[in-house]
Formats: structure tokens, sequence, C-alpha cells
């Protein structure tokens, strides 16, 4: 069953659309929850809120050629939030790794509402940016900073040595810090 | 918000960017096969006579460790084993090699001190049944204390596409240290079933151009151990059947 069918599944309000996004997309969304979580009972915790959420938002939402982007985000945040509740010790190890990569392109704000909306623009920002940027270089960053791929990973999956994908992101980083800055973004 | 901000905002991007950078629009044997991924690729040799052998040879290795899995569940020694991987003090070892890695279970100089005198293994119920798998149960007349259950479907395990689950219960003051098998060390990962710790592998191939899937899990506590099997199954369908085994 292709998305569109699943997404026409949500807006007759047919309960197999769960089972059927479940189906096709829960080991991928439980693989990207668990980078960030590294805790398999609330992976699934959060697989569950994130179908409840996908029902509640589609429609309005019709994400018929986007569906995995689009539950992942809601999965990432999900699990986001659940990781900002936890202790520092408990923190997944790739998170902060890919947290200290970040930094430099886009410290931590300072806890206030504006932050949500910060995040928002600069999520566009980041999509500007990456238009700009060669195909190979842009799904590098996504696997990266979205997908949260180790470096082996992404270098295995598009046949690039370690150093070839640590020197792209090094690029990358430094040219959207640049690019934030240019863009009036306070880095 | 301001913590972690970055993730926030990365998760904003466009939808389109997230998915061209999807897996399965790459080169999906890349994925499957990340040990020669980036090698093959790099020198344009993935559909040569050499590599398609290569990878031939290692679903060959993957079944004979499968099987050899198997037999090695009728050992004490490996039931034993295996119950150290519940005691927080053995932590597995992984070593790498040429064709994936070599994990041992727990540490061969000591073994499981819990008990569960009294624990009959007839006790366990397996919940879940896949569709179109049945159950086969072997019974160990040698070791009264642990049970085979075959899920099948009733045509014989003919070859790698064929599915099963085999699963052994045991109790757990019967298991010693001293497992190992081979397999791609990320695929080998730890998660809770029911409650308890598990450890589960996750492998999928391909052979004469058609994808093989290998799942296994082992998990309990201190009163039983279960270990499992699964082939030409999803991981999904795997993991229902393992939360449905209670005791």
């Amino acid at each position: 069953m292709d998305d569109s069918q699943i997404v026409d599944l949500y807006l007759s309000r047919d309960e197999s659309a769960i089972s059927r996004t479940a189906s096709k997309y829960g080991s991928r969304l439980r693989d990207v929850a668990n980078r960030i979580l590294n805790d398999f009972t609330a992976v699934e915790e959060c697989e569950n809120d994130t179908y409840l959420t996908a029902w509640n938002r589609i429609p309005p939402s019709e994400p018929r050629t986007y569906l995995f982007a689009f539950l992942g985000k809601i999965i990432r945040c999900l699990a986001t939030d659940e990781v900002r509740r936890r202790s520092s010790s408990r923190r997944s190890a790739v998170i902060c790794e890919l947290t200290k990569e970040m930094e430099d392109c886009i410290p931590d704000g300072t806890n206030s509402v504006e932050d949500a909306v910060d995040a928002r623009e600069l999520g566009k920002l980041i999509t500007t940016f990456l238009g700009s940027c060669s195909e190979d270089q842009r799904k590098v960053f996504v696997r990266r900073y979205w997908y949260f791929d180790t470096i082996q990973e992404i270098g295995d999956l598009y046949g690039f040595s370690n150093s070839k994908v640590k020197m792209i992101l090094s690029r990358l980083r430094k040219e959207l810090s640049a690019f934030l800055m240019k863009e009036g973004y306070q880095v | 918000m301001s913590e972690y901000k970055w993730i926030y905002a990365v998760g904003e991007i466009d939808p389109e960017i997230v998915e061209e950078a999807a897996r399965e629009k790459a080169d999906p044997r890349a994925a499957e096969w990340p040990e020669y991924g980036r090698q093959t690729r790099k020198n344009g040799r993935w559909d040569s006579v050499a590599m398609r052998n290569i990878r031939r040879a290692a679903i060959i290795v993957l079944a004979a460790l499968v099987t050899a899995f198997g037999l090695l569940m009728t050992n004490e020694k490996v039931r034993a084993a295996v119950f150290s991987i519940f005691t927080k003090q053995d932590k597995h070892v992984v070593k790498r090699d040429e064709y994936g890695v070599k994990i041992n279970f727990g540490d061969p100089d000591k073994k499981g001190s819990s008990s569960s005198e009294g624990i009959d293994v007839q006790d366990v119920t397996v919940g879940y049944i896949p569709e179109g798998l049945a159950v086969v149960e072997l019974q160990d007349v040698d070791s009264p204390n642990e049970r085979t259950i075959r899920l099948e479907t009733g045509e014989g395990i003919k070859d790698l596409f064929s599915p099963f689950v085999q699963i052994k219960i045991g109790r757990s003051d019967e298991f010693e240290p001293g497992f190992g098998t081979s397999t791609y060390d990320k695929l080998v990962y730890e998660s809770v079933i029911n409650g308890m710790d598990a450890l589960l592998l996750n492998v999928v191939g391909t052979a004469d151009e058609k994808e093989v899937r290998t799942c296994a899990a082992v998990f309990g506590d201190e009163k039983i151990t279960v270990m499992m099997f699964g082939q030409s199954i999803s991981m999904e369908e795997f993991l229902k059947i393992a939360e449905g085994i209670i005791w």
C-alpha cells in the first residue's frame, strides 16, 4: 500500500491506517527514536504517540508524498522531549556527540517560548541552505542530523570513506554557520 | 525548547529533502551490506562476479551459524552462557573479523548463580502465533527442564526462504557461559522484552536476488531464559511472538 492510500485511510478515519502505517514505517520510526533515546520501552511509547498524533493531524495535513518524513518529524520531537525530561546521565551518547558538533552552528537558546518559533524559522533557513548544496552534501547532512546515522553508516550507505564524510560535514557546518550569520541569525 | 534546539530546527527542514535521503532511495544493497558497501561502491564493482560470490558466501556462513546455534542450544553449557547475559557484570564481547564479528556472551569463568527451583518450563506459554504458522513441539527427553517449540508453515524448512521461528525455553539456573555466534555487530542491539533485558539480532541480506531475513533474540529473568531464532519473518512479527511468551 502506497503512502497516498494510507493517507486516504486516515482521511476516511479508518483505524486500519495506524496498523498500515506501523507495518510500513514502524521499524524505521523506532530506529530514529532509538537513536535519540536508546531505550526500547520509551521508543515504543513514542511510536504509539506518533501514530496518535498523526491520527489527530491528518486531516488537515495530507502528507501523501512525504508520509515518512511527516511521521519522522513527530517521533523526533516526541523522543527529544522525552530525552530532555531525563537526567543528563541517561542521554544518548549519539545525541551528545551531535549536539557538540552542531553547537557552533545552532547553540542552545534561552529556554523561551520564542525558541519554538525560532526553530521553525531556523528549519526554513536550513532548508534554503541545503537547497544550495549538492545532492550528496544534502543527503550526508540529513542522514547525520535528521536520521542520526553514524559516520560509518553514512560512509557505508553512500560509498564514501569516513574521512570524506567527516570533511563534508565539517564544511557544511562552517558554511551553514556563515549562512545563518549572513541571514541575521546570531550564532 | 532551548535544549537540543538544533534537533527541533533540523526536524523542520523540508520533508522532500528528508525523503530524498531515505535509505530506500539510496542504494538499498549498500544499506543491507554495510561491511562491503563502501569498498564495492567506490570501485564500481557491485555487480561483479567476485562480489556476488562474497555475498553468497556471507549468506552461507550466516545460515551455517544459524544451524550451529540451533545445535549449540542442546548443550547445557550453551544455555548457561546465555544466562550470563543477565548477570550485569558479564557483558558480551565483540570481536571483529573479516566477515563480521564474534560475540561471546559472558565470562567463561563464571556461572549463573540464581535458583529457579520449582519452575516448570511446561508452564511457559507462547501466546502469539503469526498467521500461516503452526506450533510444532520438539521435546528433548534428555533435558526435562527445557523445551523447544518451532513455529513453521507445515511444509518443512526447505531453504533460506522457508519461514520459521524456533524457540528454546530453559531454566535459567542451568545455563553456563561459553556461547558464541557471529554476525554484524551493528545489527545486534540491546533491548527490553516484557520488561526483561534482551539482545536482538536483525540481519537482512540477499541470496539469488531475493531478500533473506534472520532474527534472533535472547531474553529472560532469573527463572526462565528464552532463545529465539527466526528466518524469513519480519522483526515486527518476531517481536510480537517474543512478547507473547509468558511465564
